[in-house]
């Protein structure tokens, strides 16, 4: 059962990898942001599997993104990272079978990645844009990733069925 | 001590790679170019998969586009309605192949003013994030793209290819924060370096105060980063900031490519500053 819940969750992962580098850069000119659904995973993944494994996974996921996304190569997988430590910390609390507590994690998760990409722009690592336009932007993108928090479960959930984990 | 790390798992694991990823982000901060042989796998990977999800895009705005115009003449022309959704239909797939034949001839023209030699990519992908300015092209290695070559368009200087697999490349935009080119004022001959700045457009930098800037003045390449060929169009000044006590002067400059549009570039494959093409003020 356990096998079939994380194939079910690589299955989502590469849909949501296929979403994030192919449609939803297309969505930047017209919201002002790009949301980002891997954020969701890795939530989803530290709440879901606490452990060695889903760290590995997260780190992939992380290193993915930075090879689609931003110059520093290590970027995205440090932050998604932290984001992974911090929900496997709160994994014994918070329940992953509804996207309402979800919808709330995603965004606080989002909420303290945008504060570590300002940071690390703020201390010129990464480059030098204006932190706070750094924060801004991650601000807007930890609302959009946590408005379509409940499609990625959506997908988990679809994998679930089809890996019969249900 | 096998117990040890067996009990502590996880916590080991995680705190590994956190230190990988910290090693990996310090390491390879204010790089320009990469080379990770992961970063290749992934991008050669998603090429095929890019390209289609580009075309699928086009293909659905190009209807889209059909059935707008078709709404804006249903009040005129309702006894053709039927005939007119038709034949929208087809001139939206006809204009698609006209506008590619328009641009493709554009690059063919503009290919003997860059006295290199250039491969024509089509661009196939955005920054997945959209924090960083970047794009990607279907052409690699394969097809001679390297990492750090010149990335351009018949308007202007459009970028420089950050990570290069075998099939396809990411190339950074001279919009990105990270991006830096050294420019020339057209006019004046003032030297500058171009910047990407975060809202997307760029600044010229470094400018000494001394030098008499004006509103829509181009700023081309100088040639001397020993990236882009010499005298391409990078922008035109939109403003200038002349605050402060600094030695130098700061402009905004408004990009000579549209980069929302942009569907192919051309790449250089070799040598790449050659010859300046003349480029005449507008």
């Amino acid at each position: 059962m356990m096998m079939a819940s994380a194939l079910a969750t690589a299955w989502a992962a590469v849909l949501v990898l296929l979403v994030q580098t192919t449609l939803l850069p297309y969505l930047r000119p017209i919201v002002g942001v790009t949301p980002n659904l891997v954020l969701v995973l890795a939530v989803y993944v530290g709440l879901r599997y606490p452990g060695a494994l889903g760290a590995l996974g997260v780190f992939m996921l992380g290193y993915f993104l930075d090879t689609f996304a931003g110059t520093t190569l290590g970027f995205q997988t440090l932050g998604l990272l932290l984001v992974f430590a911090i929900a496997s910390l709160a994994s014994s609390t918070v329940r992953t079978d509804s996207g309402g507590p979800l919808v709330v994690v995603v965004f606080a998760a989002g909420c303290f990645d945008a504060l570590v990409e300002a940071l690390l722009f703020g201390l010129g690592i990464g480059g030098t844009p204006p932190w706070l336009q750094v924060l801004g932007y991650g601000l807007g993108q930890a609302a959009s990733a946590a408005l379509l928090a409940p499609f990625v479960l959506r997908l988990v959930f679809w994998g679930e069925h089809i890996f019969g984990a249900e | 001590m096998f117990d040890f790390l067996r009990r502590n798992r996880f916590p080991l694991t995680l705190a590994l790679l956190l230190v990988i990823a910290g090693g990996l982000v310090l390491s390879r901060s204010g790089n320009r170019v990469r080379n990770d042989t992961l970063g290749r796998l992934f991008l050669d990977g998603m090429a095929p998969i890019m390209r289609v999800a580009t075309e699928l895009t086009r293909t659905v705005a190009g209807v889209w586009n059909g059935i707008t115009g078709a709404f804006q003449l249903r009040d005129q022309v309702r006894f053709l309605r039927r005939e007119l959704r038709e034949q929208k239909r087809e001139v939206a797939r006809l204009g698609e192949l006209q506008l590619e034949n328009e641009r493709l001839r554009k690059l063919l023209s503009f290919r003997p003013e860059v006295e290199t030699e250039v491969v024509t990519a089509r661009v196939v992908g955005a920054d997945a994030l959209g924090l960083s300015r970047s794009l990607a092209i279907d052409r690699g290695t394969l097809d001679g793209v390297r990492k750090g070559a010149a990335v351009l368009a018949p308007e202007g200087v459009v970028g420089q290819v950050l990570l290069a697999g075998r099939h396809a490349a990411r190339v950074l935009l001279i919009t990105d924060h990270n991006s830096g080119v050294d420019g020339i004022v057209q006019r004046t001959r003032a030297r500058g370096i171009v910047e990407g700045a975060l809202g997307g457009g760029c600044g010229l930098k470094f400018v000494k105060r001394t030098e008499r800037l004006e509103v829509g003045d181009l700023v081309v390449t100088s040639g001397m980063d020993g990236i882009f060929p010499k005298g391409l169009p990078i922008g035109r000044i939109a403003s200038i900031d002349k605050r402060g006590q600094s030695l130098f002067q700061y402009a905004t400059v408004e990009p000579t490519v549209d980069f929302g549009r942009l569907e192919e570039v051309l790449v250089a494959r070799g040598s790449p500053v050659r010859l300046p093409p003349a480029i005449p003020e507008q």
